[in-house]
């Protein structure tokens, strides 16, 4: 019986130490990069690759302050992430409550129709998107990127929010309207507040889909809108690939995201596993 | 339609959640129809990249039947490329994100925190994560320096018999932690007494959990399969920034093959009309998969 | 009367002085006159990254102080500024004044009428006599010649394809420099079967315009063409397109692993880190090989024209210029700033702030020979080029089509290298893809 607990003990330390190994093993290539950021080109292409007790330097990160000007392609990834988050859950949020709360013919098939729009890839209509960016004189400007991502933001956002809100006893709303409140009343100050947290984790999604995504804002945009994930063309110059200051780059780049990320993390989690449980 | 119509004061019942719907339905489907029709003519011209759109010239579905007969067409080439990513990036992400579920279902001190590490990699940016990647897989790069440590060997992922499989392996990286956070939210949420009363029963911890805890999963698992196979089908990227498509058509898939079609060869007649085929394949599938998902969860 | 004489003296003096300032500085001479005409102009310029820009950026704020014209640059990555370039030539508007622009685009601006010719430009009065247009290389400067017989771009970054070798390992090897491509084949099967942690030869073979900018450079030493300059048609597969295609591939072997899929970095990086023992690349290379803080092999490495194939002994030229816009209504402004960035007057500038040579002057200088290893390789490749020219053929079509037979045949002939399709397929594919191309 002794026997049979120290194998238990033992099995489970072994889990315990897999899992670990696990984790780090999913981690390790971030910190890796991260690390590169701060190499020099000698030392990037060392083969043994060099992990630790590398001399570290921050010249990357001056050139991509000073040279590169990665402020301007923050901004613009901000402005554009902002702005086409915000769009869409204010969009979002009617038709959302529409879906969860009334019955009506053909809802389902609604649903649905939103659902297919939101599967189409940007890579396919991204050069239709082109020419009707120049149609409209909208070419490498932030409100078309805004607008476009719409399209993909806004089926996926009510997808989403709906679960949520119908995760939320209608008898609330129904009491609230028998006390004589309105039904938008009812539903600003019952079920927006407890939907709270749908939205923010929603919208966390979107924000970070938006600002790291890559095809449609790298056909569209050249000098004006330019956001940071397709700033990656930028480092394959005449005279080589810029590794140091693409590293550094990818670290700012991601510092934010990964950072937001782990501090909402609870809402991260659920935003993504509700999705699915729910669909 | 409770028929009482009387009196103008009497809104219609669909109204209200019409209303409500509107700006999200004008914003969206105006959106996709100006560029569904925009895409459809343009898959029906003759037409270089670059040139005035005035220069098109109408071509019906010539560009189709290119793509699809045409003796030098790499089409069904890329299709080909395509299947073999999606289930090599899919049937490993289930399996491995579903052990490593298993692993972190258990009472163990940290938890939350290996959960949080394991966002890291789905929120990178694609484009950045394919240059690193492309550094990572080169000769002398740090995936082959852990192959030669520990099996000898330096491969050649930048070859045309690996280049898909370093595409695939970073996909992997990317997004096995999305079947873990999810399968690990439905693993917990499971109800308990079934297997209870199969402990009573005398069942094994492996029937417990072929017979039990499988089936109860089924549904949640083909619900994540079909969201990223939606994304690994029009995974544009990472691909794009690790390889371009090459060596030779080794990592062209659909996205790739599109991009090539149209911005490279600027030919905008044969990359539309292999846009639509895309938009068919993925719409086409995920029905399907939604269908089937459907069904086992009534039979369920 | 002492008085006087001194006076006298000290305007003599001051004559001199000033006489001389002007006759010593024609640069600021010349700019008052554009200060007086066209002072207060604001002009805006497209260019791409690339190591001649940043020499321009520390030679501007004197040119903006000097004439008062105030300058914008607008800076952008390659591929951005073709996608611009497309993106103006299809709305038919331009927003800028000048562009840079590569040979690959040349017929395009030029036939679309988005650029301008520039003869009229280069006779002009506005033009300095320490421009000096028959300087630069005349290889260059009929890279940006049109149909029309006229000039679309003042060429002043060019880049032609010599062979760089390990002087130290083929002395130790005792292996002479290769002078035929069949000498390169023994050379970099020997380093590669021999020489542990080196590779025979190094080169860029990634699918697209990189394997077609590689691949262009053995069609005519084997007897390849893309077009009949004679007959002007598609002969993409005659027999020595097809040997060429063979021996690229061939060569393969000997490359470094993963070279099918290197773009122009991997394949420096590759020479430059010592892996491999030659490598037949851009002239855009030799400055960072030569770069210790990049380069493992500075000092090392010696430089030669390329070397014959059975049909003789060919390179090319690519490079970039700047264009001026139909659409400007600022010409002469823009004239004058291209004019003066490019001129042979601010060469040494242009040079000393890592500019990329392109004027005889400089190529021929025994003082910059001596301190850049590469110039005399560099001078012979361009005689190469010239040479192809000569024969009537080029390693980038005069076509506005020619990014698209630069894919077809980067596409075909990188199935073929890798051994996806035979290169008998290859070439009846590109034969047949690049005849539609062009036939429409």
């Amino acid at each position: 019986m002794k026997l049979g607990n120290l194998r238990a003990l033992l099995s489970s330390r072994f889990l315990d130490l897999l899992t670990i190994g696990v984790v780090a093993a999913f981690l390790f290539p971030y910190i890796f990069m991260v690390s590169s950021a701060f190499k020099t080109r000698l030392d990037t292409f060392a083969y043994p690759p060099i992990f630790w007790g590398f001399t570290p330097t921050l010249e990357h990160f001056e050139n991509i302050f000073s040279d590169m000007n990665i402020l301007f392609y923050m901004k613009n990834s901000t402005i554009i992430a902002v702005c086409s988050t915000l769009l869409t859950i204010l969009i979002s949020i009617p038709a959302t409550y529409s879906f969860a709360r009334f019955r009506f013919r053909y809802k389902e098939g609604v649903a649905y129709g939103f659902l297919f729009l939101q599967m189409v890839p940007g890579i396919s209509i991204v050069f239709a998107l082109f020419f009707i960016a120049g149609s409209l004189n909208l070419s490498d400007t932030h409100i078309f990127l805004i607008v476009v991502y719409l399209l993909w933001n806004v089926p996926y956002a009510i997808w989403m929010m709906r679960g949520f809100v119908e995760g939320i006893p209608v008898e609330l709303e129904e009491s609230a309207m028998v006390d004589g409140a309105s039904r938008f009343k009812a539903f600003r100050l019952i079920t927006l507040p407890l939907m709270a947290g749908g939205i923010a984790a929603t919208a966390i999604l979107i924000f970070i889909g938006v600002w790291n995504e890559f095809s449609v804002a790298f056909f569209l945009t050249s000098t004006e809108a330019r956001t940071m994930p397709t700033t990656i063309a930028f480092f394959m110059t005449h005279s080589g690939i810029k590794w140091g200051p693409m590293f550094a780059t990818a670290t700012i780049g991601t510092l934010p995201v990964v950072i937001f990320a782990l501090l909402v993390r609870r809402y991260f989690i659920s935003a993504l596993t509700f999705g699915a449980v729910k669909g | 339609m409770s028929g009482n119509r009387i009196g103008r004061r009497r809104r219609p019942p669909w109204l209200a959640p019409a209303l409500l719907i509107i700006p999200a339905f004008l914003v969206v489907f105006a959106l996709a129809a100006y560029s569904a029709v925009w895409l459809l003519q343009l898959s029906m011209v003759k037409l270089t990249f670059g040139d005035p759109f005035r220069t098109a010239e109408w071509a019906g579905l010539e560009n189709y039947q290119w793509l699809l007969f045409n003796e030098f067409t790499t089409f069904w080439a890329s299709l080909r490329v395509t299947a073999v990513y999606v289930v090599g990036t899919l049937a490993p992400e289930l399996v491995i994100g579903f052990l490593i579920a298993l692993l972190l279902n258990r009472k163990m001190r940290g938890n939350s925190i290996f959960t949080a590490a394991l966002i890291i990699p789905m929120v990178l940016m694609p484009s950045m994560v394919g240059m690193v990647g492309r550094l990572y897989f080169s000769p002398y790069g740090l995936i082959n320096y852990f192959t030669e440590s520990l099996t000898g060997i330096r491969h050649n992922w930048y070859g045309a018999d690996l280049a898909l499989w370093a595409a695939v392996l970073v996909d992997i990286w990317e997004w096995t932690p999305f079947f873990i956070l999810i399968l690990l939210a439905g693993l917990q949420t499971l109800p308990v007494e079934p297997f209870e009363a199969a402990r009573v029963d005398g069942a094994s911890r492996l029937q417990s959990f072929v017979h039990l805890t499988l089936p109860l999963m089924l549904p949640l698992i083909m619900t994540t399969l079909i969201l990223r196979l939606m994304d690994v089908l029009r995974l544009f990227d990472v691909i794009f920034v690790m390889f371009g498509g090459g060596p030779g058509t080794a990592t062209t898939t659909l996205p790739l093959y599109i991009y090539r079609t149209t911005l490279i060869q600027r030919d905008v007649g044969r990359g539309s009309a292999a846009s639509v085929m895309l938009i068919i394949i993925i719409v086409s599938l995920t029905v399907l998969l939604i269908k089937l998902r459907d069904r086992i969860r009534y039979e369920a | 009367m002492k008085f006087r004489f001194v006076f006298v003296l000290l305007i003599v003096a001051l004559a001199i002085s000033s006489f001389s300032a002007l006759a010593q500085d024609p640069i600021e001479e010349w700019a008052a006159g554009i200060k007086d005409a066209y002072g207060g102009t604001e002009i805006t310029v497209a260019v791409a990254s690339h190591p001649s820009i940043e020499a321009f950026k520390t030679m501007i704020p004197r040119f903006e102080e000097l004439t008062g014209i105030s300058v914008t640059l607008d800076e952008m990555e390659e591929g951005q500024l073709s996608q611009r370039r497309l993106l103006e030539v299809s709305a038919e508007s331009a927003s800028y004044d000048a562009m840079m622009i590569a040979i690959e685009w040349s017929p395009q601006v030029a036939q679309s009428g988005y650029a301008v010719p520039l003869e009229p430009w280069i006779e002009s009065d506005i033009t300095p006599d320490w421009f000096n247009y028959e300087d630069i290389l005349q290889a260059y400067r009929d890279m940006f010649l049109w149909e029309d017989g006229m000039h679309y771009g003042i060429p002043f970054a060019g880049e032609t394809v010599f062979m760089f070798y390990r002087e130290d390992l083929l002395e130790e090897h005792g292996i002479a420099v290769p002078t035929t491509f069949a000498e390169v084949m023994e050379a970099a099967k020997y380093f590669s079967e021999n020489v542990d942690g080196v590779d025979g030869i190094s080169y860029r073979a990634r699918l697209g315009w990189e394997f077609t900018y590689m691949w262009s450079i053995f069609l005519a030493p084997f007897g390849g063409m893309m077009v009949d300059p004679e007959t002007g048609e598609v002969a993409l597969d005659s027999p020595g397109t097809v040997a060429s295609l063979e021996y690229v591939r061939d060569l393969w072997q000997y490359g470094p692993v993963g070279v099918e899929s290197f773009s122009f970095p991997e394949a420096w990086d590759a020479f430059m880190l010592g892996r491999a023992a030659i490598m037949i690349e851009a002239s855009a290379a030799a400055p960072e090989v030569e770069n210790p803080d990049k380069s493992l092999v500075a000092g090392m490495t010696g430089y030669s024209k390329l070397p014959a194939g059975p049909a003789g002994a060919y390179s090319g030229v690519w490079g970039w210029s700047f264009a001026m816009m139909d659409d400007s209504e600022v010409k002469e402004a823009t004239w004058a700033f291209i004019a003066y960035l490019t001129s042979e007057g601010l060469q040494a500038d242009y040079l000393a702030n890592g500019g990329i040579v392109s004027r005889q002057s400089a190529l021929g200088d025994p003082d910059l020979q001596a301190a850049n290893p590469y110039y005399q390789a560099t001078l012979d490749a361009l005689g190469q080029a010239a040479d192809l020219g000569a024969e009537g053929l080029a390693v980038v079509l005069p076509s506005p089509k020619w990014s698209q037979v630069s894919s077809i045949m980067g596409t075909e002939g990188g199935r073929a290298f890798i051994g996806e399709i035979t290169v008998e397929e290859a070439v009846a594919s590109m034969q047949a893809q690049v005849s539609e191309a062009l036939a429409e």
